[in-house]
């Protein structure tokens, strides 16, 4: 009997001291953590939002989802929206963007939040094209731009989603196309896939098509009830 | 043993290494290997934990009776890899995207509770400090090794930069079954080099 006494009193300081000391550091880093988020929210924001004076936020409740949204003002007048939305499942998860899109209905920017697709492919839609080499770093002092952007998210600017986006799959990838395959691209509304991985590729550029358009026109009558 | 220092590490990253000798933590060994940056941060995290925790339980091994001791090493684990989460999540946020997911795995890194029970709990404090260093430099030694031969051939990278600009690299050395195949190797390698060692 003391035998069980002397083993649940120690296990239950030993727990309560863990606890303390957990919640201790919980409490000094909770604001750290929701500083980050934060900012990591409004970096993300500044890249896919065309720039105003001022933001104005809210959400938008539809029977399957909600989306969170910004719209952006110059002097009263719409510059863009952004719209944070979730496809389904991809490959092997589901995929949360954030979607910049100006005045006239056209992406302006792309922005995946989080993904759990393959790494080595369906997951290198968050890929940044670089062709520093290890030799160039070390030999030749290249340095790697840390502010690039994705390719597989750059390509979607001034894409329309309210019009069927196609992917071509004849040409490569993005970044090995020159500035005029890029910009014959951008006129008929397609996009290339990260190769060998259709379904991660094909999962956003659907979620865009069907969600974004919608979403659009419920946002534009939201804001005019206001 | 701190003038031993030297040979402990020998212990650690050579005859005992935990990943190619031990094979304790494979399952973070290999989750994490797939990228240098990725391994060398999960070592060093590894480390810190491995140290800290084989620290606490040398100072408090007595009051502990010997029935619950193993819930109380996890709990002693459990506490130190927490903290170590919401300290990078707070204060190094690059480093939680990289590493984020695999913080919580280092609970679960046998290696951690089998230097608590195997070592820490029936050495002093300072040797166990000493131990838990010596094993968490070997993990990281082995997350390196593995982490380099996987990064190399399955995308064609170092440190994220391309090695070979143009060439299509081995995939499947940076997913699961690639994993498996480059630690197999490694072990048989290493086997045969002691091998061979003790006959002459």
């Amino acid at each position: 009997m003391k035998n069980t006494v002397t083993l649940t009193l120690t296990l239950t300081i030993i727990a309560a001291i863990s606890a303390v000391s957990v919640s201790y550091v919980n409490q000094i880093t909770a604001e750290p953590i929701r500083q980050q988020q934060i900012q990591r929210e409004q970096s993300a924001l500044a890249a896919v939002l065309p720039a105003g004076d001022s933001t104005y936020t809210d959400t938008l409740r539809r029977p399957a989802d909600t989306l969170p949204f910004w719209v952006s003002y110059e002097q009263g007048i719409i510059q863009g929206y952004a719209l944070k939305a979730t496809t389904a499942k991809g490959y092997s998860s589901t995929i949360d963007y954030l979607i910049g899109l100006d005045a006239a209905g056209n992406i302006h920017g792309l922005s995946i939040l989080s993904q759990g697709e393959t790494p080595g492919l369906g997951a290198r839609i968050t890929e940044i094209a670089s062709d520093i080499t290890l030799w160039g770093r070390i030999f030749k002092g290249h340095t790697v731009d840390t502010g690039a952007e994705p390719w597989f998210c750059r390509q979607f600017s001034g894409l329309q989603p309210e019009q069927a986006i196609s992917i071509n799959k004849t040409i490569g990838e993005w970044p090995d196309l020159d500035s005029a395959g890029k910009v014959a691209l951008q006129r008929s509304n397609e996009i290339t896939a990260v190769s060998g991985a259709t379904i991660t590729t094909r999962t956003v550029k659907k979620s865009i098509e069907t969600d974004i358009a919608d979403a659009l026109g419920a946002i534009e009558r939201k804001i005019d009830d206001k | 043993m701190i003038s031993n220092i030297p040979k402990e590490l020998k212990r650690g990253v050579i005859t005992e290494n935990p990943i190619f000798v031990l094979a304790l933590g494979l399952c973070p060994a290999l989750g994490v290997s797939s990228s240098v940056v990725n391994g060398l941060g999960m070592g060093l995290a590894t480390t810190f934990v491995l140290i800290a925790s084989n620290l606490i339980i040398a100072m408090i091994k007595k009051a502990i009776p010997a029935q619950v001791r193993i819930p109380s090493f996890i709990i002693v684990i459990a506490t130190f890899v927490t903290i170590v989460q919401m300290v990078m999540k707070a204060y190094l946020p690059g480093l939680n995207d990289q590493l984020g997911i695999f913080i919580p795995l280092i609970v679960v890194n046998c290696l951690i509770l089998g230097r608590a029970e195997a070592y820490a709990s029936q050495h002093s404090p300072i040797n166990s400090v000493i131990d838990g260093f010596a094993m968490g430099i070997g993990f990281t030694a082995g997350l390196l090794i593995l982490s380099t031969i996987r990064e190399v051939l399955g995308a064609n990278q170092f440190l994220g930069l391309t090695l070979i600009p143009g060439v299509e690299p081995i995939s499947i050395f940076t997913l699961a079954p690639g994993g498996f195949l480059t630690i197999g190797f490694v072990i048989a390698g290493l086997n045969y080099l002691k091998i061979k060692k003790e006959r002459t």
